[in-house]
């Protein structure tokens, strides 16, 4: 890069202050490079849950029946993440949630009617809730089926939601995905939430 | 001296250069983290937005302040202050255009988010704004009750199922109307708008009577769709929710009768297949609206125990009467019978073999209704197993929901109709909830 005339022997050891500092800034050049391009494969991976959450409520409001393979794979083609029908590095889970009306055990609560899960359930659990194997799927409707059985009775029925979505009316039907997905180690403060992974909710 | 000073120069090139290019650096951060962060956000808030749409849509019938609060709601669920380090997340009042048998629906919302990088050049934080819309098709709708008999001991449930579900449609965009159906029927409501206040009136007016005749039900809903004076029908959502209690038992038809004093060539009429006799009775129970088909001379019923059935042919073609050729003018049967030679019909035909020809005729009808390229009616159905037990196979055919476990078209019965929804009671209580499951469903689908 520049030219060292050949009756300068001082230059030798200016060579090597070169190098030295390079080595100094090494780190720091390193490390910005590789937040850069690791920032950006998590937000691509973070952008990508999102919209997976999306996806899967708004297919799932509009009647889509999770419980059949074929609508599985509909949701899950096209995505980059490693979830497949009942395993992969992630999971979504599928609930729809209505308001116990007055005189059931359940009553004022919101409760669990459905849930259909896609992927890795040992991967992480619902934070809405999981009704006991007693009662989902529902043991009398021919499978497979993601129905609850007497979810204005049973206890482990009654979903954990955020208070905002306490005013559901009574009749009306929301519909939640989450998805729960590896970060494969790139993370970031406590932006993405628990330890190595990352989960977009979307409530429909 | 002078050239030993420039090679002074040289020493701390390296970080003479990077102090220089630091501020490009963090430049390209704050694009890379600022902008993926803002990114992240923004999808976020199309998350929230789309469902605070599709919620606002769903609440449509209530006005705009019912949208705008179902808006907020699950707008906030979505997007609740703090998630994702986002403040000051709004959504805007809803902005409702009409356009052409719909009405569009658009939400803009805003989340201001800080940023990382782009604080040191003076940026604390960027506003990220999104805008959806989604457009909610204005429905022609009609319900079809049963009052025969059989419900008399549900009436008042049946009622106030039906009233919550007219109710949870549009008096300003939306046309209701009224079929019921016992021995005969009739369009007791014909679809229009604003139907709230008098459709509840007719609702409440309803007695229940006799035997169950689900085509003339199926006949007269698809009449008054037809007769719909709405010259953007074809644009609309065009439903019929079909509510029953039981297997029918009678059936219109249009017999060949060639015997004794009833010599008719042609005689359209209600048949009955129960109680061990056949007895034409449209001109008896018929309501005297639209119009009373005149009765043929000679002819005004049989009783119980005659022969006078033994020569009785071919059935069935949709009723003409009573303008003739109007809704089907090709004249399609639409039931046969298992015997060719007469006596086709006798008194010796088992109840279940004459459920069988009354099934049959409305599963024709219905799939006839269905053909119907410019309306494109889709059919719902609704069953109350409580005082008999229902033929769920005729209902799924009804229906054409396949195995109705999901909405989706490639499962339907016949993939080139529409598909519908059944959903059936098995108690009374069950009732409202079975009504509310249908309108919620037509209410939900937008497109």
């Amino acid at each position: 890069m520049y030219y060292r005339p050949s009756f300068l022997p001082a230059v030798r050891c200016r060579r090597g202050n070169a190098v030295a500092e390079l080595a100094l800034v090494m780190p720091v050049l390193v490390f910005a490079l590789f937040g850069v391009v690791s920032g950006g494969l998590v937000f691509d991976r973070y952008m990508t849950v999102v919209q997976l959450s999306r996806n899967a409520a708004s297919m799932f409001s509009r009647g889509t029946n999770f419980a059949l393979d074929g609508n599985k794979d509909l949701l899950l083609l096209g995505q980059e993440l490693s979830i497949t029908r009942t395993g992969g590095e992630g999971v979504i889970y599928l609930t729809r949630v209505v308001l116990a009306p007055a005189g059931t055990a359940n009553e004022g609560q919101l409760v669990i009617s459905e849930r259909q899960v896609i992927g890795n359930t040992a991967f992480a659990a619902s934070a809405i809730g999981q009704p006991n194997p007693a009662i989902w799927p529902h043991p009398d409707k021919p499978a497979p089926n993601g129905e609850v059985k007497d979810y204005f009775e049973e206890p482990s029925a009654v979903a954990s939601v955020p208070a905002t979505l306490m005013t559901l009316p009574l009749g009306e039907s929301m519909y939640i995905a989450e998805v729960y997905h590896a970060t494969d180690g790139l993370r970031f403060g406590g932006v993405w939430g628990d330890t190595g992974r990352m989960s977009a909710v979307a409530y429909f | 001296m002078q050239r030993h000073r420039i090679h002074t120069s040289r020493r701390g090139q390296i970080i003479l250069l990077f102090a220089l290019f630091i501020g490009f650096l963090i430049s390209f951060s704050a694009l890379a983290f600022d902008l993926g962060y803002a990114m992240v956000v923004r999808a976020q808030l199309v998350t929230a937005l789309d469902a605070a749409t599709l919620a606002a849509i769903r609440y449509a019938p209530e006005g705009p302040s019912a949208m705008s609060d179902a808006a907020q709601r699950t707008f906030s669920a979505n997007l609740p202050p703090g998630r994702l380090l986002v403040s000051n997340s709004s959504i805007s009042a809803p902005t409702i255009t009409p356009d052409n048998g719909a009405m569009n629906v658009t939400f803009n919302g805003s989340a201001n988010i800080p940023t990382f990088f782009a604080r040191w050049f003076g940026t604390d934080s960027m506003t990220i704004s999104a805008q959806t819309t989604a457009a909610r098709r204005d429905r022609n709708i009609v319900l079809v009750l049963d009052y025969s008999g059989s419900v008399s001991s549900v009436l008042p449930d049946i009622k106030q199922a039906a009233k919550a579900f007219v109710n949870s449609f549009s008096d300003q965009t939306d046309q209701v109307g009224l079929v019921i159906f016992s021995t005969s029927g009739r369009i007791d409501y014909a679809p229009t708008k604003p139907f709230k206040s008098d459709l509840n009136a007719a609702i409440d007016a309803i007695g229940s009577e006799n035997y169950t005749n689900h085509a003339i039900g199926m006949y007269y809903a698809y009449r008054s769709l037809l007769e719909l004076n709405d010259s953007l029908k074809d644009m609309k959502m065009n439903e019929i929710v079909f509510f029953t209690d039981g297997r029918a038992n009678w059936f219109p038809g249009r017999f060949n009768v060639t015997l004794g004093p009833c010599s008719q060539p042609v005689v359209d009429g209600v048949y009955g297949i129960g109680g061990g006799y056949y007895s034409r009775v449209l001109s008896q129970l018929a309501p005297p609206s639209p119009a009373r088909p005149p009765v043929v001379a000679g002819c005004a019923g049989w009783a119980s125990g005659t022969n006078a059935l033994q020569s009785i042919q071919a059935l069935w073609y949709p009723p003409t009467s009573p303008t003739a050729g109007e809704i089907f003018p090709e004249g399609i049967a639409l039931a046969g019978f298992k015997n060719s030679a007469p006596p086709l019909f006798d008194n010796n035909m088992s109840s279940a073999e004459r459920e069988q020809i009354a099934a049959n005729v409305v599963d024709n009808l219905a799939r006839k209704v269905r053909r119907d390229s410019v309306l494109k009616p889709r059919i719902h159905v609704i069953g109350y197993e409580g005082s008999s037990t229902l033929e769920r196979s005729v209902l799924e055919r009804l229906s054409n929901c396949g195995g109705c476990a999901n909405v989706d078209a490639t499962d339907a019965a016949d993939t080139t109709q529409a598909k519908g929804k059944l959903v059936l009671a098995s108690n009374q209580a069950q009732l409202m909830q079975a009504f509310l499951e249908v309108s919620g469903f037509i209410g939900r689908i937008t497109q």
